[in-house]
């Protein structure tokens, strides 16, 4: 908990009390959903199956888990989310780095961008499927192009806006070309390449579950479309919560990624004045 | 000769146009171990060019630089640069900073953690090691600068303007420091301004450069150190530098095409 504070006060810049406004909304948000459910179940305003209370979300999720089932889930995505993420970010700041600094590679890769880039990755998942088959391979594939492109345009522009002085000074202090990129452009263009995995990490959620509908057999997304074969409501309310919470888990994760790396990193508006 | 620079010419203008303006035209000048060199002239008079030269951040289209003898192509770590934007590696802590040099050239880390201490006493930066470089005033920069510069025990320091960017009261202050580190290690030293008094204060020789790209004279400074700026001889010395930029500034209000034009 210290560290999910923590990561909100760097977010925010200002320090931290406890927010009452904010839990209050979040349990009147349950507190209402679970009332409108209950009092439907006697009333029959629609039919009630179609919104199931949140206890018995939570009943379901129970269910899940005494059949041993709901963890293989989770873990399945998360996996699948973890190296396609991961993946995607690493060959497009690899890609990013060796195009911001070639003028003639920039020059070859935009055309392909422009071509590539307007096409929601969505849209190739049946491509990708009959190349890959239906293993998890194209599931990977797909979340890492998922991630790749918005990455690579933020690395692109960090390696391009790194300050020449520096790199000239990193030469003057006898740097090579390898220690310059690790230790000067890598450095400089990080906090665009963070930029790009927030804006990549939510795609890349999208990615996951839509690969994980079309063809697999476990994962929260598979769980999803499962469910509603059988018409079980309950657990697809569980499933889009757990995915909801799988992003959380990850976005608080790069958080504490991102506020270690930039213990450097001053600025921006909150420390523009004292408060 | 430390430092040996030949009959160097420099344009920013493409070479197959008929009227390249040169920036420097025909610039010699020598520097022995341990000498103190300034190099003073209006901005745009091109003495940063120079610097950049000699530095291998950009090439002459004409004459040669040496260092020891070995003709310069491309920056190297025999050559230390003091930038007037300090130009420090923010995500580099003091220390880091400073250790750079002697850790890119693969000094053994023991080394390189001693040379790094050695110069952060020597600047007078101790207990601020572990500070980033966002959190120190110009002149602090300006010392983390210094240090890094030195730890690689260049042949030569090139300083362009590095203490343009610093309030009067902690420029007058590090010149007495950059003195003080000057008088201790002794590198031979290019230091490019547009103050006189500065150049007075700390300088061998000054080398006036005028708005033609030549130079405009090589004045030696025979003066003992420290230097009272308001003595009458150092004031003799200011008046002189005056004269001579006062005359070249009636002579070149434009640069004309140079006679020499390419290769």
């Amino acid at each position: 908990m210290q560290d999910v504070a923590q990561f909100w006060r760097l977010r925010r810049g200002r320090p931290v009390a406890v927010d009452y406004t904010r839990w209050a909304t979040i349990a009147t948000f349950f507190l209402g959903w679970q009332l409108v459910a209950a009092y439907n179940a006697v009333h029959q305003l629609f039919n009630p199956v179609f919104l199931p209370s949140p206890t018995m979300v939570l009943g379901a999720g129970r269910d899940l888990l005494r059949a041993g089932v709901l963890h293989l889930h989770l873990l399945q995505s998360g996996w699948r989310l973890l190296i396609g993420f991961g993946l995607g970010t690493v060959a497009a700041v690899v890609v990013g780095i060796l195009v911001g600094r070639s003028r003639r590679l920039e020059s070859i890769a935009a055309p392909l961008l422009d071509l590539v880039g307007p096409i929601p990755p969505f849209a190739l998942l049946p491509i990708i499927i009959i190349w890959f088959g239906v293993g998890e391979l194209p599931k990977v594939v797909f979340i890492a192009y998922a991630t790749f492109l918005p990455v690579l345009a933020y690395t692109v522009d960090g390696v391009k806006s790194v300050n020449p002085l520096l790199i000239r000074s990193a030469y003057s202090l006898g740097a090579s070309e390898m220690q310059i990129f690790r230790r000067v452009v890598l450095k400089s263009a990080l906090p665009n390449i963070f930029v790009g995995m927030r804006v990549s990490l939510a795609l890349s959620f999208s990615a996951l579950v839509v690969a994980e509908m079309i063809g697999a057999d476990a994962g929260l997304g598979y769980l999803i479309i499962d469910s509603r074969n059988f018409f079980r409501m309950a657990n697809m309310f569980l499933a889009a919560s757990l995915i909801g919470v799988e992003y959380t888990l990850f976005s608080l994760l790069l958080g504490r990624v991102e506020a270690r790396v930039f213990r450097w990193r001053k600025g921006g508006y909150a420390h523009a004045l004292e408060r | 000769m430390k430092l040996a620079i030949e009959d160097v010419y420099k344009s920013f203008d493409p070479p197959p146009s008929p009227n390249r303006r040169f920036v420097l035209r025909g610039v010699a000048l020598q520097a022995e171990q341990g000498e103190f060199i300034s190099l003073l002239g209006y901005s745009g008079c091109g003495k940063s060019t120079l610097l950049n030269l000699i530095a291998g951040y950009i090439k002459p289209d004409r004459g040669r630089i040496l260092i020891d003898g070995t003709i310069v192509d491309g920056p190297g770590a025999d050559r230390g640069v003091v930038f007037q934007e300090y130009a420090l590696f923010p995500w580099y802590t003091v220390y880091e900073n400073i250790a750079f040099g002697p850790e890119v050239r693969g000094v053994p880390a023991g080394t390189a953690r001693e040379i790094a201490n050695r110069y952060i006493a020597l600047v007078g930066l101790t207990g601020c090691e572990h500070v980033y470089p966002d959190a120190l005033s110009g002149g602090m920069k300006q010392r983390v600068g210094i240090a890094r510069a030195l730890a690689n025990e260049p042949t030569v320091l090139l300083m362009d303007e590095p203490f343009g960017a610093l309030d009067a009261l902690t420029r007058e202050a590090m010149r007495q420091e950059l003195l003080r580190i000057w008088l201790q290690v002794r590198p031979t030293v290019v230091f490019v301004t547009h103050s006189m008094p500065e150049a007075v204060a700390l300088s061998d020789r000054i080398a006036v450069m005028n708005l033609r790209g030549t130079l405009e004279g090589i004045i030696p400074v025979d003066l003992p150190r420290p230097r009272d700026p308001h003595a009458s001889q150092f004031l003799e010395y200011v008046k002189t530098l005056e004269q001579l930029l006062r005359v070249n500034d009636k002579s070149s209000a434009a640069r004309e095409p140079a006679v020499f034009s390419g290769k």
